[in-house]
């Protein structure tokens, strides 16, 4: 090699370098910029009452835990997250059952009126909620079913949500005929091969949909708003946060609310961190053909 | 003879229609919780339908909910209509094109990106309603960027509090909302071949064209769910701002839905929130097919 070569070839080096060194601090500033109002929500809820009010800096000057004492004392505060956790959970084992299920009939098997119904699905997606969702106020009112949690998770158990059909019924496509014919030989149901063939192999989707599902659920506020209101003995969390310690008229102070806060996105972040792979690869789901 | 006609028969429907069951859940579901409270808005919508009195609760047939909205109320109506498409304009279009870019950046294989991917995706998992709390704090007249704003000598800004600073505060904010699509872009983009980046630089393409030329073609399905769905979401913007509302910025926070919102559940005038909501549903229904018969530019992978 010439001296020169070795000299352009050092300057590429350095020039690289340079440009990784760029590229970092750019990834930094701009994380710190995206994190900046998570980092708020926890700083915050350490500080004291008196600074929250009139704060000049994100850090607490004392960590005080004086709100999330306020927030424990609060006598509710376990029926708010137990009222959560059944609505969550009877949710996400609809999800999981039901449309797979309907994914299931709606690519694996045949019947006649098949494409109708997956169009009708498909319709309900495009289909803004704010129509149907003073009507169904009124019908669940008529069933005396206003002011209760049945609302916020009956609906799931009709069919699984038409996102979550539509999502299964994409990855159950990618699943070869060859699979099931075998155990059809064999003179298996199609139930049998749902259960034992399909549901194995769409565990990922699975994942994703429980995980996503769970997420959207626990930090829902219109749902809960709309349909349970103001039965304080049926508030979700995010309902709670603003009824019971936002709205005009209450007494806490955003310290508080920021304390709830904090304890609302601790199980999404854990759930984020456990399951990061699976979501990443669902979401690659949703832009294939449709 | 005839009994064995008719279990050929049953047979026959079995194997034509048995599978159906699968689908019977979410054919009632859609029955029960879409057709049904449709078709009960549209009576609504056509009527004056009182919530309160059991007997006699529908009354007056005829077009005067939809003659309020744009007879008496037409000025509320074009300026809720307004806020809402301006919001939804503006916060799509900077909100897509933003978050692409930031994808674009963070797709790359640099060590460590990973990392980095989860902690901008940290904000998304705050809940709404503590989301907006959050900002409502810190953008109080003693809030942390007024503080700021005062010890470097400079004007407090009003941020939500008042009417006329809230579209642009609602704008700035948004950003941090950028992280959602993000992960979506990405996700999409880690499925573009490597092999097409590979024989584009050996034909000496630099990064733009290879941007331009690939993984934005590449990743038009994704854009084309995106639009969609930010459309028919930001026309129903709701949870985010609702528990900002005050008398100071009433107006600008006015958005579609929350009038509706107010209309049924506040003031319990039904009919006239269902009718509201038929017009919302006119118009994002125009919109997604105008969408959707412009969607030529899509591309879906080579598979049929």
């Amino acid at each position: 090699m010439t001296d020169s070569a070795v000299l352009s070839h050092k300057k590429i080096v350095v020039k690289k370098r340079a440009f990784l060194a760029f590229k970092y601090f750019m990834l930094v500033i701009l994380g710190v910029f995206f994190v900046f109002p998570f980092v708020y929500l926890f700083t915050s809820s350490l500080m004291t009452d008196e600074q929250i009010l009139n704060t000049t800096s994100i850090i607490p000057k004392v960590i005080s835990f004086e709100s999330y004492k306020t927030l424990f004392e609060h006598s509710e505060l376990l029926v708010y997250v137990k009222n959560t956790l059944i609505v969550c959970v009877l949710n996400i084992s609809g999800v999981c059952i039901m449309s797979s299920l309907t994914a299931f009939g709606l690519c694996k098997v045949k019947f006649k009126g098949q494409d109708v119904v997956f169009t009708l699905i498909l319709a309900t997606l495009l289909l803004p909620g704010t129509v149907t969702g003073v009507p169904l106020f009124t019908i669940y009112a008529k069933l005396n079913m206003t002011g209760t949690l049945l609302p916020l998770w009956v609906p799931i158990w009709f069919g699984g949500g038409a996102t979550n059909i539509f999502l299964i019924r994409q990855f159950m496509r990618g699943i070869p005929k060859s699979y099931s014919e075998a155990a059809i030989i064999d003179g298996a149901t199609s139930l049998k091969i749902y259960a034992s063939i399909v549901m194995p192999l769409v565990k990922p989707i699975i994942i994703y949909l429980a995980v996503t599902n769970f997420i959207g659920l626990w930090n829902d506020f219109q749902t809960p708003l709309m349909f349970v209101g103001d039965n304080p003995k049926k508030y979700t969390l995010s309902l709670a946060l603003y009824q019971e310690f936002a709205r005009e008229g209450t007494t806490y102070f955003p310290n508080v609310q920021m304390a709830l806060g904090v304890i609302m996105a601790i199980p999404c972040i854990i759930l984020f961190a456990l399951f990061q792979k699976q979501l990443m690869e669902g979401v690659s789901a949703v832009g294939i053909k449709g | 003879m005839s009994s064995n006609l008719r279990t050929a028969w049953y047979r026959r429907l079995w194997k034509d229609y048995g599978n159906i069951l699968y689908c019977l859940p979410v054919i009632l579901g859609i029955l029960i919780f879409t057709l049904i409270p449709m078709i009960y808005s549209l009576i609504y919508a056509f009527c004056d339908y009182n919530f309160y009195f059991a007997d006699n609760q529908f009354s007056n047939f005829g077009f005067q909910q939809f003659k309020k909205i744009f007879g008496t109320d037409l000025q509320k109506t074009m300026h809720s209509f307004y806020i809402t498409f301006r919001y939804a304009i503006a916060t799509i279009a900077i909100g897509m094109i933003g978050s692409y870019i930031v994808a674009l950046f963070l797709n790359q294989k640099t060590k460590g990106v990973d990392a980095f991917r989860v902690i901008y995706y940290l904000p998304c998992l705050i809940p709404a309603v503590a989301g907006s709390l959050l900002w409502k704090n810190i953008t109080d007249t003693y809030g942390l960027f007024n503080n700021y704003l005062m010890s470097l000598g400079l004007e407090p800004y009003a941020f939500y509090t008042k009417g006329e600073t809230v579209f642009p505060t609602i704008l700035m904010l948004s950003v941090w909302g950028w992280p959602g699509s993000m992960i979506m872009w990405l996700a999409q983009m880690k499925n573009v071949p490597a092999e097409m980046y590979e024989s584009a630089e050996l034909d000496g393409a630099g990064y733009l064209t290879k941007t331009f030329k690939i993984t934005i073609p590449m990743t038009t399905s994704m854009i084309f769910y995106q639009l969609i769905m930010s459309v028919i979401n930001a026309l129903q913007v709701f949870a985010g701002f609702y528990p900002l509302m005050n008398g100071q910025n009433e107006s600008e926070l006015d958005f579609i839905v929350v009038r509706i919102y107010k209309a049924a559940f506040v003031n319990y005038q039904i009919s006239y929130a269902a009718a509201l909501s038929w017009v919302l549903f006119v118009v994002i229904g125009l919109l997604t097919i105008g969408i959707f018969k412009t969607s030529k530019w899509v591309y879906y992978g080579e598979e049929a």
